[in-house]
């Protein structure tokens, strides 16, 4: 029962949150815009709430955690998550890089539904192989990092204090994945201590494989409608 | 994934394409019943209209232009973390006499402004930023330096975080008297005549 409880609410979560539409608020980015010189509080609070609140990324986290039983391997995977996507938010930023929003959020999205259906054995069962699933996640890190760097971008960053400012957003976000993570994997486990989860653990994937689809229809019709 | 000992059972080939079909499905139902209407008001399915989603879309701000970086603050409002600044100035410009007055603002604050003169003044409403490029580096925002105008009214948002103002000069054969009232978010004056590093002017804050 506890297991259909769990599995109703992340879905209900995840499907509440399309609606908030996944951007700094309104608010938080008028105080980017005021801000002038270094504000490093505030930027770490920014990342850090970017990323809980952020469920493409907690989305594919979930993926990529989902059968990782040691803390070594869950160290591993997110240090090559947060390494591809720290690259891509410091030089999208500093560098100036526009990437398009939507093609990365769609992008984002995708990441999402490869991640689940490699968690389904896809690969290995209709392709006869899996792809490295290290180099995956290093390469997926760099697409969520663009899409980290797109949305502050979108805050007209203030040049003074710029560098100090990308430096906290992005030790807000590590911070914010941390948290996020600590739920998840905890939840995993209580979760894995009962039989159900490898009854539900193929129709958990799918349900994340949806989720993905519904973020890249998202924005790949806000893509096309914008 | 590799999973080890607890292997979850393995499915077949057919199972993970009837799965991956269920969640593309499930994702397009989602997408057209409450996503697309709710964020864009597309809405084939009359769903949206049905359940009130449409609404969402329509209150919200217009999505930003793809791949461009949006302004935030052509918004319509914009917060300040502080209270505003009140001044009022009565100068007196003899003829050939002229005078500056400018507030520092930080970028995006803004302020109201209002002069009256007794008689026509040249004039230029201009701006330095903090980090300029050289040291006579000014931006121009409004300029009568022929016939001169008598009065200016309007409301202005800093471009740049610097000092912003008037520069005045009477070019008239009597003594002009010049009154100025401002309110905004600025936290310093200054007034330029005889030395170029400027009197700071007493302003105070709003009541």
């Amino acid at each position: 029962m506890l297991k259909c409880v769990l599995l109703s609410i992340g879905f209900a979560i995840l499907l509440a949150a399309p609606a908030l539409a996944h951007n700094v608020s309104r608010r938080d980015a008028s105080f980017v815009q005021s801000t002038h010189g270094a504000a490093i509080a505030p930027f770490i609070y920014l990342g850090a709430k970017h990323m809980v609140t952020g469920y493409d990324h907690l989305a594919f986290l979930v993926g990529v955690v989902f059968f990782l039983y040691k803390l070594k391997d869950i160290v591993l995977y997110v240090s090559l998550f947060t390494v591809g996507h720290s690259i891509t938010l410091l030089a999208g930023v500093l560098g100036g890089i526009h990437a398009n929003s939507y093609i990365i959020d769609a992008i984002i999205g995708l990441s999402v539904v490869y991640k689940a259906f490699d968690n389904m054995d896809g690969f290995k069962r209709l392709f006869g192989f899996e792809p490295n699933t290290k180099i995956a996640v290093l390469i997926f890190g760099l697409f969520h990092g663009f899409g980290l760097a797109t949305k502050l971008q979108e805050l007209d960053l203030a040049r003074n204090g710029l560098i100090a400012n990308i430096l906290s957003f992005n030790f807000g976000v590590e911070i914010g994945q941390i948290l996020a993570l600590t739920a998840v994997v905890l939840l995993l486990s209580y979760w894995r201590a009962h039989a159900a989860f490898f009854r539900y653990a193929f129709a958990t994937n799918t349900a994340l494989m949806a989720t993905g689809f519904v973020l890249m229809g998202y924005q790949i019709t806000g893509y096309f409608a914008a | 994934m590799t999973a080890s000992a607890n292997v979850p059972e393995t499915r077949s080939t057919g199972a993970i394409l009837k799965a991956t079909a269920v969640a593309l499905l499930v994702a397009v139902v989602i997408l057209f019943a409450a996503v697309l209407p709710a964020e864009y008001g597309i809405d084939p399915l009359r769903t949206g209209k049905l359940l009130g989603l449409t609404g969402i879309s329509k209150a919200a701000e217009p999505a930003p232009a793809a791949g461009r970086p949006v302004p935030v603050a052509a918004g319509v409002f914009t917060a300040q973390p502080g209270t505003y600044k009140v001044d009022s100035e009565d100068l007196a410009l003899g003829p050939g006499e002229g005078v500056e007055i400018k507030y520092h603002m930080k970028k995006g604050a803004s302020m109201l402004y209002a002069w009256k003169a007794s008689g026509k003044v040249q004039f230029e409403f201009h701006g330095e930023p903090d980090q300029k490029p050289n040291k006579d580096y000014y931006e121009s925002y409004e300029l009568d330096n022929k016939l001169g105008r008598e009065n200016s009214f309007g409301s202005f948002t800093a471009p740049t975080t610097g000092i912003h103002g008037w520069f005045w000069e009477n070019k008239s054969k009597s003594e002009v008297m010049i009154h100025l009232t401002t309110a905004g978010f600025y936290d310093s004056a200054k007034m330029y005549s005889d030395s170029p590093a400027g009197e700071p002017l007493t302003i105070e804050d709003a009541k």
